[in-house]
């Protein structure tokens, strides 16, 4: 794993040679672009006293960078992602205290159990929509294929009730915690009707109930995870194709004959990578391994995406489904009522319109080529990639790691 | 049942099911056979006679099955058939035929294509996610042939994405779960996905797994 990191590493000390445009032109710059910081070899987990020295005595961050920074290029020392992890995703709005954060957890996790008792009495009252009946079975189907081999969810006798519904199972035909993630993704897909449920969503909420060791932490955090990444799973894949579109872009800057290697083989389209982008490379590790991998690639993450839109803390619901998912909506209207994400949020906004130019091009492009299909436009060259906060949708840290892998591949 | 695949006789079947197919077709002189054509949903009557053959495995030859085992990483598969030198077979294969599996959701098509392409069930799978790949090389006669397995993910919500492995394919395995109803009725969407993204009228055969 470290080997892989340090070459994903040695694939950003590319950055230079990228023509990025310069962080006055383009907004807020990559935390690590910088030369020292690219030359310097991978150091130790950040440990616990190193990252309470990053934290004042109200238990403030004092430099939000510097910690990420640490975290990118060393990871975390397992017994602190419970809490680390709440931060890098991010669950807290800037300048959260201590206990700010511990009251903001205790809150939402009451709301969790709020809104997921509102969906189990509907459900044990047979007035759930065919809607949510289908999330419901299909999530019954992942859960039970997601990191099974991993001892956090071993246990139960692993049969699938009948019918394929798991709302209603014996705690005994399962491990507990596999009825955790699926509670946990049965309230985020009712709770988030424009989202939904799809596949590979049980693989990014699994880490973070293994490491928060709790239903409703986990939930908050996977909602922080999905504000950043939900528009991966929509169906018109518009986000996934701008992405395939950068990581071949980048690939056609970096290396010429791999480009010309893909293409010759009918793979320059990167759909192949699709479960790499999806899942943010979750998948591409050993379990424990892809724990560090996903904290340093959090903690890569452009500006824009250190704090949530919401003043208050990443929201738990969209606003749209209040009182959509129960008729018994009376506690959750009151334990749902979230203050929308602020209009003058004006970087978040620049992003979204530079995110959309993006997309528009992308899909102007596809549908002018010659299939009516989704299309990557195949590049001979390519001079200027985008700039750090649209490459990759936000994450260029990801599709430098793809790159590295492809390399490594090609120089075997 | 949903879970992927659990009797592992159930699995063979599917295996068996496919290659007693391919022996037939082989024997009808019916030149390399690769998947059977359907013009629309079968009637389950093509189940049954699946199903009559499925212990048939071990009294039929074998001579044709000669697996070539390979990683399930794309480029790995791409790579491995370039030069996939013929340990086995000692020869290049003639041509490659890529088949795409579709299905519903979690009606066993990774447990079919590894069964297919290994021999031995997987006693469990994770959620496909985009595409995988599975190489095996058959002796048909006296054609070397390759089968590029693309496994693709079933749900719904990424079938534009699928609609792009259709379009490039020589065929399609379509597999339903003959213990879920919703998956054999959702055959005729799939026929319709892969006749409107595939360029010419490609084979597709229909498979009732678990």
């Amino acid at each position: 794993m470290i080997t892989q990191m340090q070459k994903a590493v040695g694939g950003w000390k590319l950055l230079p040679e990228l023509n990025l445009p310069s962080s006055s032109s383009s907004g807020p710059a990559l935390p690590f672009a910088r030369q020292d910081a690219m030359s310097a070899p991978p150091r130790p987990p950040v440990s616990d006293r190193e990252f309470q020295s990053h934290l004042d005595s109200a238990g403030r961050v004092r430099d939000f960078w510097a910690l990420k920074q640490a975290v990118f290029l060393g990871g975390l020392d397992p017994s602190l992602r419970k809490v680390a992890w709440r931060l890098l995703l991010p669950v807290f709005p800037k300048g959260s205290t201590g206990q700010e954060r511990i009251a903001f957890m205790k809150r939402s996790a009451q709301r969790y159990f709020e809104m997921k008792r509102c969906w189990k009495e509907t459900y044990a009252a047979g007035q759930m929509s065919q809607a949510h009946l289908a999330l419901i079975t299909a999530i019954s189907k992942d859960v039970i294929r997601t990191d099974r081999g991993h001892p956090f969810y071993s246990g139960g006798n692993g049969n699938v009730a009948t019918g394929g519904s798991m709302a209603d199972a014996a705690e005994s035909e399962y491990s507990p915690h596999i009825l955790q993630l699926f509670d946990l993704l049965v309230t985020y897909a009712i709770y988030h009707p424009s989202v939904g449920y799809a596949q590979g969503m049980s693989d990014l909420a699994s880490p973070l109930l293994v490491v928060q060791k709790d239903e409703a932490y986990a939930y908050i955090c996977f909602c922080a995870l999905m504000c950043r990444t939900k528009d991966n799973f929509r169906r018109e894949s518009t986000a996934m194709l701008t992405k395939f579109q950068h990581l071949h872009d980048l690939i056609v800057h970096m290396d010429a004959e791999l480009a010309a290697f893909l293409r010759c083989h009918g793979l320059a389209d990167m759909f192949f990578t699709h479960r790499w982008l999806l899942l943010e490379m979750k998948r591409e590790f050993q379990f424990d391994d892809t724990l560090r991998m996903l904290e340093v690639q959090w903690a890569g993450l452009p500006h824009l995406f250190t704090f949530p839109k919401s003043a208050d803390g990443v929201p738990l619901q969209e606003d749209a489904c209040i009182g959509v998912a129960s008729p018994a909506s009376a506690s959750t209207s009151a334990a749902a009522a979230v203050s929308p994400p602020s209009p003058k949020d004006t970087p978040y906004l620049r992003l979204q319109s530079m995110l959309r130019q993006s997309r528009e091009e992308a899909s102007a492009a596809a549908s002018s080529g010659a299939s009516a299909t989704a299309a990557v436009v195949l590049k001979d060259g390519v001079v200027e990639l985008p700039p750090p906060e649209v490459l990759g949708c936000g994450n260029p840290f990801l599709l430098f790691m793809c790159a590295s892998m492809l390399q490594e591949h090609r120089d075997r | 049942t949903s879970s992927a695949c659990s009797p592992s006789d159930d699995c063979s079947g599917s295996s068996s099911d496919f290659d007693t197919d391919v022996e037939q077709r082989r024997k009808q002189g019916g030149g390399i056979p690769l998947a059977d054509e359907l013009a629309e949903a079968a009637p389950p009557a093509r189940r049954t006679r699946q199903r009559r053959h499925r212990h048939s495995r071990s009294s039929r030859s074998r001579r044709h099955r000669l697996p070539s085992r390979s990683a399930s990483s794309a480029v790995v598969a791409e790579s491995d058939y370039f030069n996939m030198a013929s340990d086995v077979t000692e020869r290049q294969p003639e041509r490659l035929f890529k088949i795409v599996t579709a299905g519903d959701a979690a009606v066993g098509k990774t447990s079919f294509v590894s069964c297919f392409c290994d021999d031995s069930c997987p006693t469990a799978t994770v959620t496909t996610v985009g595409v995988d790949f599975r190489t095996r090389t058959l002796a048909v006669d006296d054609h070397v042939i390759a089968i590029q397995l693309w496994d693709t993910a079933g749900q719904e919500r990424f079938r534009s994405l699928a609609k792009s492995y259709f379009r490039r394919a020589d065929g399609a395995l379509l597999i339903y779960d003959c213990t879920d109803e919703g998956s054999f009725v959702g055959v005729r969407d799939w026929l319709l996905e892969i006749r409107e993204s595939s360029n010419s009228e490609i084979p597709v055969m229909l498979v009732a797994n678990k």
